[in-house]
């Protein structure tokens, strides 16, 4: 279960905006009510929160490096010709 | 022989050219029969003979038509199916036949392919490669098989339609390197120069132009992707390729990068998309650097993976327990406290998802979940150890992880240096197992794989305490669950099991209470055979007292059983005590037995009025059932006496013999004041 998704609201919201996110799911009805109620008790309990904190975020931004290339010079398109060899053959 | 010479001018009988027409006719020459049928008219000019030339001129039209289909066919096998054609055309004017008509159809159609393609070919040959392409297009258009498209997709090839010819290559199943090339430079002039690239693979040209100009494509296919890697287009796609490109031995410096950065960009997509197991296999096949912010994104896969099918738990546990205990984990906490409890959640999670195990059959859920068990103890240890030693800088890693990573050296020289960290030295043992060499068999052992656990036991070097230890516990749990199945444990268990014992005792206290609950004939047994040569190596007391009660319980059991008499009952007692003196159990049975077998003797001694024996037997006895059985046995031969023998002075005799008997045993016993009244009474009547 992943009550970011159920609630839709993102990793790290205010417990403001989960019961707000929770009665807008409610009304919704693209979850049951039990599981709207699940996800928001699991976001409004701390040590849950966290835990689902660290599950359900899959943060690769530390990985993403700003690279800047060095475009090697490449032949044009337009260059490429076709050959000739594989004509005698056929 | 002379020929018969024809009678010239002469009228002939129209009997016989009847008879000749007719024979003709029966023999299927319908050309003599219809010239026999009109001369035999001309003579009689009969009308009815006119309907028979009819009937043989037909025939004869059908033999010529039949004649007709076999050239046809001759032809059409000699490659010409326009004159084919024509013959069949004619021979089906007169047979009608509709096979001969389906012919035609089919003839004509090859007919208009190969005119159709002849002028493709013309078209092709004058260098008007589209117009040559359409032909072959509609040359081809209701006659589609495999390849006939392929005239089509050169021509367009060299017409330079490059997106057409890809879309015509694309039908095809193409081999020949003439017809790869065109596909891949028709591919790489449509910008898809990695598929252009792949597809050459199939030409094995070692061409100097070929190769420069492969070496072009791969300079735009680098170049195409650097574009779109600055640009954040599709990850995957840059993935792919430029994981292509170096395995085909392209070298760049700056390649790697765009593979990692794209493979991180990609696996955020499939994060979203929860295409978790397709991120598991690139992360598995990218053989990156576990570093800690990685091994977190190893544990989350595993545990969606897990999540998601029920399966993969063996993943699970070898990360998540070694991404909880990271430093990097620790990071994110300002508070020890809220740390431990947000990590002892995430364990909890995981545990039960392990327990939950839905698409593991009964068997791997319960090991993966003793291993998990293991590894979770052995991971908190090391965490213990590494915070107290706050010096090390190792990382706090599952012992398969530490394992795959090339750290159980490390992690086990810490735990040999820290060995008083640990509670007892069979916590400090168990654990130092797990990143010993001797896991892979310490693992099978928790899981209850015993044979494997044998099998994998490495054989340690001399003085191996963790190696040494793995084995003795293997062999204790392989040996065990023979015994209590009732089966021989392995020849090396009763020596492995006393140096076992040495270093680790409580071994030999579960050993002891195994052997306390255990039940029925074989199984003590095992457990007597055992425990013997167990004592015999290391002759502790334990071993003393439980070897001695099951020698008592197996001698009881064989003998409710009859297995054994009561002689032999009473000497495994005996023995069972030699052991033991202090078995309760076998003294009781055996002071029990010891009574019973001189119950027997008495027995025997008194019905074969072996007196003197029987005395001796109840004199050196200690039990008090034998001495009332003896005179019980007198009391009722006396009664007997009184009762039923007429002679005064036999029954003064006999009375007198027992009075004897008795007197032997007992010389102060009751009956003895009986007797002596019974003969006061019978002496004084035989004085009177």
């Amino acid at each position: 279960m992943n009550p970011y998704k159920i609630l839709n609201i993102d990793a790290g919201a205010e417990k403001r905006d989960v019961v707000q996110a929770a009665a807008f799911a409610l009304r919704q009805r693209r979850y049951s009510a039990r599981e709207v109620a699940m996800a928001q008790r699991e976001l409004l309990d701390p040590v849950s929160s966290a835990a689902h904190q660290f599950l359900q975020v899959a943060d690769l931004k530390p990985f993403l490096k700003k690279v800047t290339l060095e475009r090697p010079e490449a032949p044009r398109l337009s260059h490429l010709k076709r050959l000739s060899i594989f004509d005698e053959a056929s | 022989m002379g020929k018969k010479k024809k009678k010239k001018g002469m009228p002939q009988d129209p009997a016989a050219i009847l008879k000749k027409a007719e024979k003709f006719f029966q023999k299927g020459n319908y050309l003599l029969a219809g010239k026999e049928f009109e001369k035999l008219g001309a003579l009689t000019g009969q009308k009815d003979l006119l309907e028979k030339v009819d009937i043989c001129n037909k025939e004869i039209k059908k033999q010529n038509a039949r004649g007709l289909l076999k050239r046809a066919r001759k032809i059409e096998k000699g490659g010409n199916p326009g004159a084919a054609v024509k013959c069949f055309e004619d021979a089906y004017e007169v047979l009608g036949e509709d096979w001969i008509r389906k012919k035609i159809e089919r003839l004509r159609n090859v007919t208009s392919v190969l005119d159709a393609r002849r002028v493709a070919k013309d078209a092709e040959a004058a260098g008007d490669y589209l117009k040559a392409a359409e032909l072959y297009g509609r040359a081809f258009a209701d006659h589609e098989t495999e390849n006939m498209g392929l005239p089509k997709a050169v021509c367009l090839a060299k017409a330079e339609s490059y997106a057409e010819a890809v879309s015509a290559f694309q039908n095809i199943t193409v081999k020949k390197p003439e017809h790869l090339y065109d596909f891949g430079f028709s591919l790489a002039k449509t910008g898809r120069y990695c598929e252009c690239l792949k597809t050459w693979e199939g030409i094995s040209s070692q061409d100097e132009s070929f190769l420069e100009q492969k070496s072009q494509v791969s300079g735009l296919l680098v170049s195409d992707l650097y574009a779109a890697f600055e640009k954040c287009e599709d990850p995957e796609r840059i993935y792919k390729e430029a994981k292509y490109l170096m395995a085909a031995g392209y070298e760049s410096s700056e390649l790697p990068l765009v593979i990692e950065q794209s493979l991180f960009a990609w696996i955020e997509v499939l994060w979203g998309n929860e295409d978790y197991d397709i991120i598991w296999e690139l992360l598995r096949q990218a053989s990156l650097e576990i570093e800690p912010a990685l091994l977190q994104l190893y544990a989350k896969v595993c545990f969606k993976r897990t999540e998601k099918s029920g399966n993969h738990g063996e993943d699970l546990s070898m990360f998540w327990l070694s991404a909880v205990y990271s430093e990097d984990f620790e990071s994110r906490f300002s508070d020890d406290g809220e740390c431990d409890r947000v990590r002892k959640e995430l364990i909890r999670r995981a545990e039960d998802l392990l327990k939950r195990g839905s698409q593991m059959d009964e068997g791997t859920a319960e090991k993966i979940l003793a291993q998990w068990l293991l590894e979770k103890e052995a991971t908190a240890e090391i965490r213990g150890l590494v915070r107290k030693r706050k010096k090390s800088r190792l990382p706090v890693l599952t012992p398969r992880l530490a394992e795959q990573t090339n750290k159980s050296n490390e992690l086990l020289a810490l735990i040999r240096k820290n060995r008083r960290f640990f509670k007892n030295s069979e916590d400090y043992l168990r654990i130092g197992c797990c990143y010993s060499p001797a896991r892979e068999s310490f693992y099978h052992l928790v899981s209850g794989e015993y044979e494997r656990a044998v099998e994998t036991l490495t054989i340690g070097e001399g003085g191996n305490e963790f190696t040494d230890y793995a084995r003795g516990r293997t062999f204790f749990a392989q040996g065990l669950s023979c015994i209590k199945r009732g089966a021989a444990p392995p020849d090396e268990y009763p020596g492995s099991m006393a140096a076992f014992f040495e270093t680790a005792p409580e071994y030999e206290k579960k050993l002891v209470k195994e052997a306390l609950d255990a039940e029925g004939v074989n199984v003590l047994r095992r457990f007597e055979e055992a425990l013997t040569s167990i004592y015999d190596r290391r002759p502790s007391d334990e071993l003393a007292k439980i070897l001695s009660l099951v020698m008592s319980r197996r001698a009881v059991e064989m003998a409710i059983q009859k297995l054994i008499n009561e002689k032999v009952f009473s000497m495994r007692l005996k023995k069972a005590l030699e052991i033991n003196p202090g078995n309760e159990h076998a003294r009781g049975l055996l002071k029990d037995s010891e009574s019973n077998l001189e119950m027997m003797a008495l027995e025997k001694a008194l019905d074969r009025y072996k007196m003197n024996a029987a005395c001796k037997i109840v004199v050196e006895s200690k039990s008090d059932v034998v001495r009332e059985a003896f005179f019980e046995f007198f009391g009722r031969i006396v009664e007997k006496i009184e009762e039923e023998m007429v002679s005064e002075s036999e029954k003064i005799l006999h009375l007198k013999d027992i009075y004897k008997w008795c007197a032997r045993v007992d010389d102060d016993h009751d009956i003895l004041y009986d007797i002596e009244e019974l003969l006061d009474e019978l002496e004084g009547t035989n004085i009177e």
